[in-house]
């Protein structure tokens, strides 16, 4: 499981990749995190709960409620803990905490490209963000 | 990765073509505004696959076009221009983008940039304090759920009647400062959450609050029209809708995803959902992004106010008095409802303009009417290092883009290169070895938009003014910069 930042001449693109659907979006949101800022002193966690007509939507989605709750907070994350359906159905913790060096803003998360890919390691996926 | 230039053909001096391709996934064709330079590097990443993509949308009028800013990135390229017909086309919220109404407006001021110079230093310090920036910080306008529908339906001209600034400032705004087809009630309850204190604020990323002397002026009538005039101190603010903007794209791309299937499109990106014109979800969308760039206007229109009273606010400590006016203020992010001349016929048309300026030519009634004799202000900011630009609009840009210019130098190198090759302290430096003073959020932020990461801005500008899209009317020299 894990992330790499990939080279976009505007905005930001995150390889992601876990051993399931599962831990593709427990990457996806940790480089997320990594993209605001490093966390700093934990704050009490929160749930999730986020269906989709897709794969994609709901890793979008998900994204989406993590950059939401980051601005409103002014925050970041430092763990997250995702369980996902087939039927495309989330739930998730997620343990938000302070930002102790801010990288940067990330706007929204994107459709463009994304496709959740079955390999034979687990599941990938390119994200971009606007940032 | 490369795009294969054989398929693009030379067409004018700065124009080169896309033909549509022959297996239907391109409507129309695709034209790019640029010189050899800015091709080559325009197929070094996705930008004009990008701009391809723009020719697949239903009801695309004339080509899908592209500035010589044009760079990456999702959905539509940054630079691009689409104009679709409101009977059979689509509205696009990747044609837009996240951040509705990102624009920027030019404060012309009373004095000249030698009398500013000495209280320069002091002057950036009361600005920033002036101005929230960076990310997150709220500003300190905070608003309550029925004012904030003010402003999404009043833009600047909710601003100046409510204390920020005059009646004149919003007439000087791209639409008079408003949209009138805005609705408060087609932003969500989330988006609007996202606006309540983010009014008056610069944000962060490629936004800037900027001091500038005008160096050279190419065009006396239009620079007078202008008010502009060599050695004068003018002032730049380029911010957005903040994350009210975001999170209306954010809404209607998701709310798209469901409509395009419904409407059967066979979308080669998912970032170019679109909706019919005139669906509901199509007009839904219209009335959000308006509302969101109402919102810009109003955003700009607070800064203004807060910068103006930072100047006063210096007068006791020796600043000469310091009138700034808006010359102007325009959009590069935003779609619109527009009536243009196709094939002899006056049509009206749905224009999307992603990382594009409005260049409207000289007695078009949308022009103010100070300006209606030279030409619509087009601005187009550089790189902080360097210059920025005013030009005006002309009658080749309507009859060829839609009434369309570039926005800005358009970036060359990822955030992520710039923050590896570029010591911010260094930067830092020598841009205050130009005399140019800066205030930045973060070193890392401020090496992610040094001059290295953007385009040659004299290039990206002889290109448009070549082309005929826009005219040089006068070029400015950054003194000081606040960076969000």
């Amino acid at each position: 499981m894990g992330f790499e930042e990939l080279q976009h001449t505007a905005d930001v693109a995150l390889r992601c990749w876990g051993p399931d659907v599962s831990g593709l979006f427990t990457a996806a949101a940790e480089g997320l995190a990594s993209l605001i800022g490093r966390p700093g002193a934990v704050k009490d966690p929160f749930s999730v709960g986020l269906s989709a007509p897709d794969v994609e939507t709901l890793l979008v989605d998900w994204l989406t409620e993590l950059i939401y709750h980051a601005e409103r907070t002014g925050g970041t994350f430092c763990r997250v803990e995702v369980v996902i359906s087939p039927s495309h159905e989330l739930q998730a913790r997620v343990w938000p905490a302070e930002v102790v060096e801010r990288r940067g803003v990330v706007k929204a998360a994107t459709y463009h490209g994304l496709m959740v890919e079955p390999r034979p390691e687990g599941c990938t996926a390119t994200i971009v963000f606007d940032t | 990765m490369a795009y294969d230039l054989s398929r693009v053909q030379q067409i004018g001096q700065y124009c080169y073509e896309i033909p549509r391709a022959a297996d239907g996934s391109m409507r129309t064709s695709a034209r790019l505004y640029a010189d050899e330079e800015i091709l080559r590097s325009a197929a070094e990443d996705r930008s004009l696959n990008q701009l391809t993509n723009v020719a697949w949308l239903p009801g695309i009028v004339g080509s899908a076009l592209a500035m010589p800013d044009i760079h990456e990135g999702y959905g539509f390229p940054i630079g691009g221009v689409a104009a679709t017909g409101l009977k059979d086309g689509v509205v696009s919220p990747g044609g837009v983008g996240y951040d509705i109404n990102c624009g920027v407006r030019l404060l012309t001021g009373s004095l000249d940039a030698n009398e500013v110079r000495p209280h320069l230093s002091r002057l950036m310090d009361a600005v920033t304090q002036a101005v929230p920036s960076g990310v997150g910080r709220g500003g300190d306008v905070r608003l309550k759920r029925a004012r904030l529908a003010d402003v999404l339906e009043g833009g600047a001209q909710w601003a100046a009647q409510a204390g920020y600034g005059s009646r004149e400032d919003a007439e000087h705004c791209e639409e008079g400062g408003r949209i009138a087809r805005a609705r408060a009630d087609a932003v969500s309850d989330r988006a609007q959450d996202r606006g309540l204190d983010q009014v008056g604020t610069l944000g962060s990323g490629n936004h800037f609050l900027e001091f500038d002397e005008v160096v050279d002026v190419y065009d006396a009538r239009a620079a007078d029209a202008f008010g502009l005039r060599p050695g004068q101190l003018v002032v730049q603010i380029h911010s957005g809708s903040r994350g009210l903007g975001h999170q209306v794209c954010t809404d209607y791309v998701r709310r798209f995803q469901t409509s395009t299937k419904r409407f059967g499109y066979d979308l080669p990106d998912r970032e170019l959902v679109c909706a019919p014109v005139e669906s509901d979800e199509g007009q839904d969308y219209l009335a959000a992004m308006s509302a969101a760039a109402n919102y810009a206007w109003a955003n700009r229109q607070v800064m203004t106010e807060a910068v103006r009273r930072a100047c006063e606010r210096l007068r006791g400590a020796g600043l000469p008095a310091l009138i700034l006016s808006v010359l102007y203020d325009v959009a590069h992010n935003v779609a619109k409802i527009e009536t243009h001349q196709v094939r002899g016929k006056s049509l009206p048309l749905c224009v999307h303009r992603k990382g594009a300026t409005r260049a409207f030519p000289p007695g078009h009634p949308d022009v103010p009417a100070v300006y209606r004799s030279v030409g619509q202000p087009v601005l187009v900011p550089g790189d902080m290092g360097t210059a920025s630009y005013v030009l005006r609009g002309t009658d080749v840009a309507m009859a060829e883009t839609f009434g369309s210019s570039c926005h800005g130098a358009g970036r060359v190198m990822s955030r992520g290169a710039a923050r590896s090759r570029v010591d911010a302290r260094d930067l830092r430096q020598r841009l205050e070895q130009k005399g140019i003073v800066v205030r930045a959020g973060s070193l890392k932020g401020l090496a992610e938009e040094a001059p290295e990461a953007y385009k040659d801005i004299h290039r990206v500008v002889e290109v448009v003014h070549g082309a005929g899209l826009a005219l040089k009317v006068a070029r400015l020299r950054p003194l000081g910069v606040v960076k969000g």
